[in-house]
């Protein structure tokens, strides 16, 4: 980061290739649309860049993008839910869509719906440190939350996770 | 004969690692990188620094013009002494609350107690300096509760508007609390400007028209804070 606010373009390279992957699949799990993900990433770098010149030499790197990604998220979703609903042609209010749960296909995808059902609590605390790799003290610095707070909503997240893919191996 | 232990059937779970398209890491580089120069830095230490010089030079400057007033013997010492004190107070929450990275502070806890303890111990400090108290029923009538919020709204906003500049886009983390701190920066230079200056030692006029303005800056630098400082 250091040498990316010193004016190296390579040194950005760096920094997308190593931030990126992990970073897009946290907004993907935030989102579950690959469109709207790639926005945020978009925004959350475009921040990154007008922000290197106040970037405090030392703040670690990693949890500082992930909470500049977060707050994007939920500021993009305040945004949406205060917009007017768009009326259908003859001035009505659209029909809600009833999404039919098909079984899933394999594992990992009852994985990735069990994470889904979780409460976005700790559904956020188990992709940052389970999936994206973050310590709980970093996790705990990007969700404002202390870090017994981080621990208990994986502990608990954790546990309701095994015993939906538990329920799913036995019923398959 | 040793029992099965079960196995955790989310240790080697395979989770999906999408990752974005070509098309979007390029429009990212192009933009992060076209016509990328280096920026000049200021650290956390040289911020607290001109903070706390600006905080100075005001309080400096009124003690200054204000030293032949009238007023009760030893009271101007004290308010000096006074403002020394608070001076490190100021200096301690510029130090551990925001010249550090963020991430690298005092925790959380420490910085909302700090937030919301320091302008109640400065009122205690205030009623406990005062000389004399009025009855409830005098209290619209102290003189100058109003010129003293004012005076330290104003000395304090200029303080606090430099604590938010130099901090600007600097914290993802707690906008909201670091706006506070520099609020309550703000407040304690407005609040001590006015305690060098104000010859009124009736402890309502102190401890409404000294403190109020460091309750209301750092309400402020919070709703700002939010906004402001983060990236």
């Amino acid at each position: 980061m250091d040498e990316y606010v010193g004016g190296n373009p390579s040194a950005f390279d760096e920094l997308y290739r190593r931030v990126s992957p992990k970073l897009f699949g946290y907004l993907y799990r935030l989102t579950r649309d690959r469109g709207v993900a790639e926005d945020l990433l978009q925004t959350t770098f475009a921040k990154v860049h007008r922000a290197r010149q106040s970037y405090l030499a030392g703040a670690p790197f990693l949890p500082w993008v992930f909470a500049i990604a977060r707050r994007t998220f939920y500021d993009e979703r305040r945004i949406a839910k205060i917009r007017t609903e768009d009326l259908s042609a003859d001035g009505t209010l659209p029909e809600p869509r009833v999404e039919m749960k098909r079984v899933p296909d394999d594992v990992s995808e009852a994985l990735e719906r069990a994470l889904d059902d979780l409460p976005e609590a700790y559904r956020e605390a188990i992709e940052l440190t389970k999936i994206t790799g973050l310590s709980i003290a970093e996790a705990a610095q990007v969700l404002g939350a202390t870090e017994a707070a981080v621990k208990l909503r994986v502990h608990r997240g954790y546990n309701q996770l095994r015993r939906q893919l538990e329920s799913y191996k036995r019923s398959s | 004969m040793t029992p099965d232990v079960p196995r955790d059937p989310l240790a080697n779970a395979e989770w999906s690692h999408p990752e974005p398209s070509a098309r979007v890491a390029a429009a990212i580089r192009n933009e992060c990188t076209t016509d990328l120069a280096p920026v000049k830095r200021k650290n956390g230490r040289t911020r607290a620094i001109l903070a706390f010089a600006v905080s100075a030079v005001i309080v400096g400057s009124i003690a200054w013009l204000r030293r032949d007033m009238s007023r009760p013997d030893g009271a101007f010492r004290a308010a000096l002494l006074g403002a020394v004190g608070w001076g490190l107070v100021q200096l301690l929450v510029l130090g551990l609350g925001l010249a550090r990275a963020p991430g690298r502070r005092a925790s959380r806890s420490w910085r909302i107690a700090a937030a919301l303890l320091i302008p109640a111990i400065f009122a205690v400090y205030l009623f406990l300096d005062s000389t004399r108290m009025l009855s409830m029923q005098h209290l619209l009538q102290t003189e100058g509760i109003m010129r003293c919020t004012v005076w330290s709204l104003v000395f304090g906003s200029v303080v606090a508007g430099t604590v938010l500049t130099l901090w600007r886009r600097t914290d993802p983390f707690d906008p909201g609390i670091s706006g506070a701190l520099a609020g309550l920066v703000g407040g304690l230079t407005g609040a001590v400007t006015v305690g060098v200056a104000c010859p009124n030692f009736e402890a309502w006029h102190l401890c409404i028209g000294h403190t109020l303005g460091l309750v209301v800056l750092g309400v402020a630098g919070w709703l700002i804070g939010r906004r402001w400082l983060a990236p």
